[in-house]
């Protein structure tokens, strides 16, 4: 069990109100994602759930109980820092244990859960050692494992990826998910990274200034963003985005250059293509041409950045690798099933 | 703040005051000078020390379900064992050592301290090799303590609990 639900919850450090009024639910077995740019308030979000910040208003409730003003200890919940925070004086045998330890488990049933989290997280042949003796993977293990042998209502990720190596990374992700579904839990994670939400959340919730933006399930972000910081924040790179104003049958650039597009609103003031729904096309076929500015290979993709004379800077993703030259005239064609309209508050307009 | 000024500018306060309190030329005099000279410096180290340690260290601890006194007693306190044990033997130098109060204070040679009582037997009746072998002999017992202490010093015991 471990539903968690946030109302009109509200955190100020001093004048700053860093969560502006947050209401959230999180259904039990959830694999929930805040993200945001640095500074949005996710973090402060976790150690609100967490306890170990103090809400300056509204509730926090966890199955049912309101734990608002309780102490972490009694909220039942493990929490993964992203700096690890393992005891150094323990060895790792006694770090996993430390709760149970602390809440007078009795020995036997102590080391039978210390060791079933052990073998799940394969490293039974490091509990004797102490977490200076490990790498930098295997602490983050270690950490997970702690945070697993209390068995929880909730396991809180604080950026649990962000200082190990890309491999390493792209590896523990995949543990983190297998161990999601082996453990059925509700997790609630906190990361910057954009694949790390993706691939994990059964849920996103994107935060900017201590706000939610959206909430949603990746691909319905990625497909229907809300609004214009949705849209941009989500998905890499990131979605192109251009002035326009409404025209006769379609949509009329800041370069003279119109597009047709019948099903337009009349209230679009901006419009979002994400890069891999450009075409590089023929200039009679195109919506926009410019200049390639920049070629990045990437091996899978090729990555062209075309310069639009007073519109801005496209970029396109190609599949594959794409020979081009830099400084050639290149025409833009935009896949009409995906493009994105934004209106002058720049919410998303209606397809 | 206490050593910030000379000593000897604490002294006639304090011979004064202590003269009136019936507590100079008492043992329990010096119990109250030397601890209200060295806590003060004590804790000033500490309190550098105890900051340095990584808060997720006691936010995990937290979230272990310890108190605030917990996580003091049992995770704070076990990680600044080195710390506290640099910073007992500095001050039990400090007050071992210290002459000028006991000179002052304490005129029983029945309760002088070790430092007192080499300089009480400087006449010319000792010879000065036998007050030099005392003054040796007066480093002893820092020596054996340091030595006890030794194994607590160990450098480095924070690592590896955080990254960077």
């Amino acid at each position: 069990m471990g539903q968690i639900e946030l109302r009109q919850v509200r955190k100020a450090f001093g004048a700053v109100e860093v969560i502006k009024g947050v209401d959230l639910t999180i259904a039990d077995n959830e694999f929930v994602i805040f993200v945001g740019p640095s500074g949005c308030g996710k973090s402060t979000l976790l150690r609100l759930i967490s306890g170990l910040e103090e809400a300056t208003d509204g509730a926090i409730v966890i199955d049912g109980e309101d734990v608002t003003g309780k102490p972490p200890a009694e909220r039942e919940l493990s929490m993964v820092f992203q700096s690890y925070a393992l005891y150094p004086h323990k060895t790792v045998r006694e770090n996993m244990g430390f709760a149970l330890t602390v809440a007078r488990m009795p020995k036997a049933e102590i080391a039978a859960r210390v060791d079933r989290a052990a073998d799940v997280l394969k490293l039974e042949a490091l509990l004797d050692r102490r977490p200076k003796a490990l790498s930098g993977g295997q602490r983050q293990r270690v950490a997970i494992g702690r945070a697993i042998v209390r068995e929880p209502k909730a396991f809180l990720f604080d950026e649990p990826l962000s200082n190990l190596d890309a491999a390493l990374r792209v590896e523990m992700r995949l543990e983190i998910a297998k161990l999601h579904r082996r453990l059925d839990a509700t997790m609630v994670y906190v990361t910057h990274d954009q694949v790390e939400a993706m691939t994990l959340a059964d849920k996103i919730v994107v935060l900017q200034a201590g706000r939610i933006e959206q909430v949603g399930a990746p691909i319905d972000l990625y497909m229907r963003p809300a609004n214009l910081f949705v849209a941009q924040f989500i998905g890499s790179p990131k979605m192109n985005v251009a002035d326009c104003q409404p025209a006769e049958g379609g949509l009329a650039f800041a370069n003279g250059q119109a597009m047709s597009l019948p099903a337009a609103d009349a209230a679009a003031r901006k419009i979002g293509i994400r890069p891999e729904h450009i075409n590089l096309a023929p200039p009679e076929e195109s919506d926009v041409t410019g200049v390639i500015d920049v070629i990045e290979q990437l091996g899978s993709d090729t990555f062209v950045y075309v310069e639009v004379d007073k519109v801005g800077l496209f970029t396109v993703r190609l599949v594959g690798h794409v020979e081009m030259t830099e400084g050639e005239p290149a025409g833009l064609r935009f896949d009409r099933d995906h493009i994105h309209l934004f209106g002058a508050d720049d919410r998303a307009l209606a397809p | 703040m206490i050593y910030m000024v000379p000593a000897i500018v604490l002294v006639i306060p304090l011979y004064s005051v202590f003269s009136q309190l019936g507590l100079r030329n008492t043992l329990l005099g010096l119990l109250i000078v030397y601890p209200a000279t060295t806590v003060p410096v004590a804790l000033y180290m500490l309190q550098g020390y105890f900051r340095g340690l990584p808060p997720e260290l006691e936010e995990a601890g937290l979230m272990d379900g310890l108190g605030r006194f917990g996580v003091i007693r049992k995770i704070t306190l076990p990680l600044s064992l080195p710390a506290l044990a640099s910073v007992a033997l500095y001050v039990f130098m400090i007050a071992w050592n210290e002459f000028l109060f006991a000179f002052m204070f304490l005129d029983d040679p029945g309760i002088f301290t070790l430092a007192r009582g080499v300089v009480a037997l400087d006449s010319s009746e000792v010879p000065r090799q036998n007050l030099m072998a005392g003054a040796v002999v007066a480093t002893v017992p820092i020596l054996m303590i340091f030595l006890w202490f030794e194994r607590f010093l160990v450098q480095g015991l924070t690592a590896g609990s955080v990254k960077g």
